[in-house]
């Protein structure tokens, strides 16, 4: 079984590349913009809790749809890049194939990159949920409290393996394991 | 007899209904070889075994003694990769190209890159789009003796040149050679470049590979 483990090396270098590499910049702020935009709106819909919903559940799954596809936009500049003249969308893994830093290390870094909004956004969700279920309805219901980590840390976690927004890296593991 | 540079025991591997045939070979330091053989005949497949991460084949291939697996970071830095299906930066000049890039590298002399660019007559300042094809191969060579690899792959380098651009290449190649220890395998479907450059030469047809026989 593969396992994944930091290089700090070279984590450091890919770090400083992506600092200066700017050649995708149009593409940059757009996939930003969007990101904000999406998990804003995917906050409005995911703080109030499931019984705020009621017979409008959908609204919270589109919450939760909302928030994957932003943070998807989030990551995209750590997987690709389109140059201005060209725009021809070209996988940092092919721009990086024969260069000296392995596959691994660069998900990695990605992972890293878009966990981290995920990591801060879903303990503020869940403290929300409570405190209006509490405040509101007296009780918490069982969905509020599994949902948020499950949307929103665990999958987008698998969806970044097997997407064709992340780094596709789930058909590298198979062959591998 | 020293560590061979490059070998090969018994690899083999399929893609698709293409299948590679039990490869054996062992390359020495120093010289020049060159695998001949017909479009599709399986030359950028076993180069594309050197060089992937991971490993698609069955047998063993060793780099300076050691099996290649698992060592894809150690092995980038020691072997330079010249092929048109390389990716550079396009709308970044040759310096920003090793700027950016060059850093991944253990070992990337900035100032041998300046160096060669100049041996070269490559305006470091040129983008890699605005580059002729000739240009691009010129600039991956003296990307590839920058990051002072020890062993250089040729992918179809001088396909489609013009005998001027292929005449210096191959100067400045010989060059190289001639003050440091590095090692060459080109592929090529021209024979009349094999023959006039390669000191060992071997024939790859439907996925078997002939010895390496000395180019004389």
């Amino acid at each position: 079984m593969r396992t994944f483990k930091l290089d700090e090396k070279q984590q450091k270098i890919i770090a400083e590349f992506f600092k200066e590499e700017t050649t995708y910049f149009p593409n940059h702020v757009l996939m930003k913009f969007l990101a904000c935009f999406l998990v804003s709106l995917s906050m409005i819909m995911l703080i109030p809790p499931f019984a705020v919903w009621e017979g409008e559940k959908m609204l919270s799954v589109f919450g939760f749809y909302f928030f994957w596809i932003g943070i998807a936009c989030y990551g995209t500049k750590y997987a690709s890049y389109a140059e201005p003249l060209t725009k021809i969308s070209v996988r940092i893994t092919s721009l990086l194939r024969y260069v000296p830093v392995e596959k691994d290390q660069l998900m990695l870094f990605r992972l890293c990159k878009i966990l981290k909004p995920c990591v801060i956004l879903t303990p503020v969700v869940l403290m929300f949920r409570i405190a209006i279920s509490l405040g509101v309805f007296g009780s918490v219901q069982v969905w509020d409290l599994v949902l948020p980590p499950l949307f929103m840390i665990v999958l987008p976690v698998v969806f970044e393996f097997i997407s064709p927004w992340g780094m596709n890296f789930g058909a590298n593991i198979s062959t591998r394991m | 007899m020293g560590t061979a540079c490059l070998e090969f025991e018994h690899v083999s591997g399929k893609k698709g209904k293409f299948r590679l045939k039990d490869i054996s070979f062992s390359l020495e330091a120093g010289f020049i070889y060159a695998i001949a053989g017909e479009n599709g005949a399986g030359k950028t497949t076993l180069m594309n075994y050197i060089l992937n991460e991971s490993p698609l084949y069955d047998g063993v291939i060793r780099f300076e003694g050691e099996d290649i697996a698992g060592r894809h970071r150690e092995l980038m830095n020691a072997i330079g990769f010249v092929s048109e299906d390389r990716i550079f930066f396009n709308e970044r000049s040759a310096l920003q190209n090793a700027e950016l890039l060059g850093r991944f590298y253990d070992d990337f002399d900035m100032e041998l890159y300046k160096e060669m660019l100049k041996q070269m007559e490559l305006p470091g300042s040129r983008t890699y789009f605005k580059m002729s094809r000739g240009e691009k191969m010129k600039m991956q060579l003296a990307f590839a003796i920058a990051h002072k690899c020890r062993l250089l792959l040729l992918d179809e380098a001088t396909a489609g040149l013009d005998p001027v651009y292929r005449i210096e290449f191959f100067n400045m190649l010989r060059h190289r050679l001639a003050e440091e220890n590095i090692t060459v395998l080109m592929i090529s479907h021209n024979t009349n470049e094999i023959d006039k450059n390669a000191d060992y030469v071997a024939i790859m047809k439907e996925g078997s590979l002939g010895g390496f026989d000395e180019n004389i």
